[in-house]
């Protein structure tokens, strides 16, 4: 036998002894690990995953001992949980010294036409927080310095994810919400005028009512009827003639939300969060870097109880800014006067930034009812609690007699080495013309 | 909130102050006709400071050759965008004249193209009513210039608003006489520009 003759008998063995492993590795394992005993949950992956379909198509383990790295996926969690529910015993334990971040997140769809949300993320403290959704990240990557992070943006719909150390939460986009649109009331004036040109940039539908002399009213919208059917919330600038007092209370007891501009909480009284004190004078230049703090002012004396402030000026402290609850709705009462001179003198940034700020004002305060949305199968928002409340809390050791399962055969590759062989040896042979 | 101050812009081709009596004639009849809280004098602002965005309507008026300055026109289109409005009347009510010529090629480049607006805009209905559209002014109606009735005024129109208002009508020389001269008036012929201001304070 020549030594070809030879090599082409050793590729037949070496492909027939391939293909014969590759089918008994693929053949179906039901029965054939051994039923009961202790073993590894694989840190890997695809072992992990090949395991867990072993032990749901064959016969149980007893227990199983998880060392994990990364949280593993909610798929692999849920089908860990089910195996323990079958009665395996599930024990965990973290690869590494470093413990697992525990993170959480909840994503609230705020009052505002431009699908802003607030995501807010419980983390460790150092922590760094990524949130994103499928477009990229929302905002920028926070440092946790309390008990978390809180992210403020426009999504475009879809889940988000919040990373903190490798473990990933996800929610979704959250409820819907019924959008209605504003009223504004108030005198023909800057103000108005500029307050109402930046929440229709922001996106949201304004109706307007300002008074140009005693008996005549330029509006825009439907006649105004003080319902939380019809507005969203309603933006008093000073003294309008149209609004009756007793009608704004009731739309706010009845969860309308009210802002109260200038002099409004004098007109208003029982609806303002508090008196108005002395006035502050403005300057004559709006720096990009404090903005608020060049205009004109007119801080609120002393709040009712049970109100925020939620702006502040100078070293004094001196409240230009204040919520309170009224009955159902709230009354946010903003001390600024002629914040349009924050859009129209506050250089480059400055339009955009009066938008932006007039939009978070009105998202603070406005109603709007939540349509329920379907929650997503996808959602994990607390992936450490809820291993913990499956699993339990880690061992510190792991259980005696743990075994590791095989490793996944490649019987795909086996295969293909028996294919090769056959190949190779079929050419050898044509080529020195034997049949 | 602050007094509405009627402005007057100043810009360094021409002769910006051509009208002088009509700020203080448009300002009693934002008085007298309204609540606006207007302040009893005007301002006269320069095209080219900052001071330009304390006054988001200005007028402009002149008879010469209406030409921005680059640092004018820089200074006019941040305005703009900001929303500011500007007002701007021909004193030569004459289409053939340098200041129509002029001030529409200029207010072209700096702010967009001029379309007519339709006379039945709501500038002609936000406070008074012009159901006819602009009205027509004396000059006008006795042949003088270019011996037309101008049936619209021109603006130039984003989103829907008026950046720019632009009249062939010569209201500056309509308007420029002595408040006090209104009680000689069967009816008041400065109406339609407190019309102009009311849109300016609530579009």
């Amino acid at each position: 036998m020549s030594a070809r003759a030879a090599f082409e008998r050793l590729l037949r063995l070496v492909a027939i002894a391939a293909l014969l492993a590759s089918v008994w590795l693929a053949w179906p394992r039901t029965g054939r690990d051994a039923a009961g005993g202790t073993w590894a949950l694989p840190l890997d992956q695809r072992a992990r995953s090949a395991a867990l379909r072993r032990w749901t198509t064959g016969p149980a383990p007893n227990a199983v001992d998880a060392l994990v790295r990364d949280l593993p996926g909610g798929v692999d969690r849920d089908w860990l949980a089910a195996l323990a529910g079958t009665g395996t015993r599930v024990t965990w334990r973290v690869a590494g010294t470093a413990p697992l971040a525990d993170a959480a997140m909840v994503v609230e769809p705020l009052p505002d036409p431009s699908g802003v949300v607030r995501v807010g993320v419980a983390a460790p403290a150092g922590a760094a927080v990524v949130v994103r959704d499928a477009t990229g990240p929302i905002g920028a990557v926070a440092r946790v310095s309390g008990v978390g992070a809180v992210f403020r943006g426009r999504t475009v719909g879809g889940m988000l994810d919040a990373t903190v150390a490798g473990v990933v939460a996800r929610v979704g986009p959250g409820d819907s919400l019924v959008l209605r649109p504003l009223l504004v009331a108030g005198p023909a004036g800057w103000e108005t005028k500029f307050l109402v040109r930046a929440l229709e940039e922001d996106g949201w539908a304004v109706d307007t009512r300002l008074t140009v002399a005693p008996r005549a009213v330029v509006g825009q919208g439907a006649a105004p009827v003080l319902d939380t059917a019809r507005y969203a919330a309603v933006i008093v600038v000073d003294r309008p003639a149209t609004l009756d007092a007793a009608a704004l209370g009731r739309y706010a007891r009845s969860g309308g939300g009210v802002i109260l501009v200038g002099e409004a909480p004098s007109a208003f009284p029982d609806v303002a969060v508090g008196p108005l004190g002395p006035r502050l004078p403005g300057r004559r230049v709006i720096p990009a870097s404090d903005p608020r703090g060049a205009l004109a002012a007119d801080p609120i004396a002393g709040l009712r109880r049970g109100a925020t402030a939620t702006d502040r000026r100078g070293e004094g402290g001196l409240v230009t800014g204040a919520v309170r609850r009224l009955g159902g709705g709230r009354v946010l009462q903003i001390g600024y006067e002629d914040s349009w001179r924050w859009r129209l003198a506050g250089g480059d940034s400055g339009m955009a930034a009066h938008r932006r700020w007039w939009a978070s004002q009105v998202s603070g305060v406005a109603y709007a009812p939540a349509l329920p949305r379907a929650l997503s199968s996808d959602r994990d928002p607390a992936p450490l609690a809820s291993w913990i409340a499956r699993f339990g809390a880690p061992a510190a050791v792991p259980i005696a007699g743990t075994r590791r399962p095989p490793v996944q055969p490649f019987a795909s590759w086996l295969f293909a080495v028996a294919i090769a062989a056959i190949a190779v040896e079929i050419a050898s042979r044509r080529l020195r013309g034997a049949g | 909130m602050s007094r509405f101050v009627f402005a007057t812009g100043r810009y360094a081709s021409g002769d910006w102050d051509s009208a002088p009596l009509v700020p203080a004639n448009l300002i009693d009849s934002v008085a007298r006709y309204t609540s606006i809280d207007v302040a009893p004098a005007g301002a006269v602002v320069a095209l080219d400071t900052p001071a330009l965005f304390d006054y988001p309507l200005v007028y402009l008026t002149g008879h010469l050759p209406f030409r921005l300055t680059e640092r004018e026109r820089a200074n006019v289109r941040r305005y703009l965008d900001r929303g500011g409005m500007l007002f701007i009347d021909d004193h030569n009510h004459d289409v053939g004249g340098i200041f129509h010529r002029t001030a529409t090629e200029e207010i072209g480049r700096t702010a967009g193209p001029l379309v007519d607006l339709p006379n039945d805009h709501e500038l002609y209905s936000c406070f008074f009513r012009f159901p006819d559209g602009p009205p027509a002014t004396s000059h006008e109606l006795n042949g003088w210039g270019d011996n037309l009735v101008h049936d619209h005024l021109q603006a130039v129109v984003r989103e829907r608003r008026i950046l720019v208002l632009y009249s062939s009508k010569d209201y500056s020389s309509e308007w420029g006489y002595h408040a006090e001269s209104k009680r000689l008036q069967s009816v008041d012929n400065t109406r339609f520009g407190v019309n102009v201001v009311v849109y300016a304070l609530t579009r």
